[in-house]
């Protein structure tokens, strides 16, 4: 989080050539766990998962992608978890910018409140949305009263990816909005600028990178969400069956690889979808500076 | 089907508290005990006229008690299962008890139902199992129907 601030303040430091020493001291050795540390946690497991599903043959592997329950599933994992991510982009924003910018009693606690999708397990923050959207609970009964169905549908799936992703898009901007230097505003006031030109070419520039990547955070989070939405989902295949819950009725019925390509596909398209996201995020990180 | 929760007790949850659904299929126990929870006014029980035993296996492993030298404690938890007491207690919680004694102390409780098992009626639990519940078995072609 500091990182981006300070980028747009500053160039990024040119990388120390190999054998060139270095300031600091302990590169080789900070290098090196890096290194094993990223490759035993990350790496090993990535691999394995790779390799799994090949023993279907590339056929059993597009079958098993192209399969009707697959698609939909994944259709509405990826869906559901852009469209959550894009809702928390401005509201993520506007939280950080009261929490920032206001003074007001009680800050301190909505400022902690930011981060409780983070510390509840998300066992207890399904159940928790759920008892409240249920078509008896008090959300979900006034939500039905205008005939809309909000718990077991991929509504309620909206509402607990919306949930978790909220505290990524609030802490990534956050810092930011901090660190942003109030005369360059004043300044752009003084220019005559009016509160609207303000925000969108003064301050939206220097937030955008943070608030870009925030969201890809919070989208890539949602799509692998399990324990929160199996609560609140309904799980009826083709209607409100995540992807991640394909993957684990596959691993029930012993489907190691069929598991496996669901999840090469998924990791795939999430990638895919990160890279994009910090492509986007150089472009306004560039831009931005001032 | 409004909803396909992952275990028999979250559907059994989403039944009597969330009200969803009209029937609830689910183990006997769970029949029982929901209706011990919530009232015995608040839902019916329905009998089917047959039925699927399910009995969950108890067994001693020999390599893991020897290794750990429990055989004594073990082999007398496993006989206590089968005591009076123990089926007695089986019986209170809303399982079947195995005693025929422990079982006519629950009148009315446990309705004679003609009983398969899925070895003899389902070729075993491998084959059920490929049949069944494998990728694009009849549970899934229910769904896909």
């Amino acid at each position: 989080m500091t990182a981006q601030a300070s980028a747009i303040e500053r160039p990024p430091a040119r990388l120390k050539g190999w054998r060139e020493r270095s300031v600091l001291p302990g590169f080789p050795l900070a290098l090196g766990v890096t290194l094993a540390w990223l490759g035993a946690i990350v790496l090993l497991p990535l691999t394995a998962l790779a390799l799994r599903p090949w023993e279907l043959g590339p056929q059993g592997v597009w079958a098993t992608l192209t399969d009707p329950e697959v698609l939909a599933a994944l259709q509405l994992s990826f869906g559901l978890s852009a469209l959550a991510a894009l809702l928390n982009a401005p509201l993520g924003l506007l939280i950080a910018w009261t929490l920032v910018r206001y003074e007001f009693p009680g800050r301190r606690v909505l400022d902690a409140l930011v981060d409780l999708p983070f510390a509840l397990p998300t066992a207890v923050a399904g159940i928790a949305l759920t008892a409240l959207y249920a078509p008896n609970g008090p959300l979900g009964a006034l939500a039905a009263r205008v005939g809309i169905k909000t718990a077991y549908s991929p509504l309620g799936i909206f509402i607990a990816l919306t949930f978790i992703g909220l505290p990524f898009v609030v802490r990534q901007v956050q810092p930011v909005l901090m660190e942003f230097d109030r005369e360059v505003e004043e300044a752009a006031q003084t220019l005559g600028a009016t509160p609207a030109q303000r925000f969108l070419s003064v301050m939206l520039p220097a937030i955008a990178p943070a608030l870009i990547s925030g969201v890809g955070l919070a989208f890539a989070r949602a799509v692998g969400e399990y324990g929160s939405v199996i609560f609140i989902a309904g799980n009826v295949p083709f209607k409100s069956e995540i992807a991640p819950l394909l993957i684990v009725s596959k691993l029930e019925v012993f489907n190691y690889a069929g598991a496996a390509a669901i999840g090469l596909a998924m990791v795939l398209i999430s990638f895919g979808a990160l890279v994009a996201v910090s492509a986007a995020q150089s472009v306004f990180a560039r831009r931005g500076r001032p | 089907m409004p909803v396909l929760d992952s275990g028999s007790r979250g559907a059994t949850l989403t039944f009597t508290q969330r009200g969803i659904g009209d029937v609830l299929v689910c183990w006997e126990n769970e029949a029982h005990l929901a209706l011990a929870e919530f009232g015995a006014d608040k839902f019916e029980i329905v009998t089917p006229p047959i039925s699927i035993l399910a009995e969950p296996p108890v067994a001693l492993l020999d390599k893991v008690v020897d290794r750990k030298g429990t055989r004594t404690v073990a082999q007398g938890y496993l006989n206590f299962l089968y005591s009076p007491l123990a089926q007695d207690l089986i019986g209170k919680n809303y399982y079947r008890p195995r005693n025929p004694r422990s079982l006519a102390k629950y009148p009315g409780r446990f309705p004679q139902i003609p009983m398969v098992t899925i070895s003899d009626t389902f070729g075993g639990w491998a084959k059920a199992q490929a049949t069944h519940f494998a990728d694009g078995g009849v549970f899934d072609q229910i769904h896909k129907a």
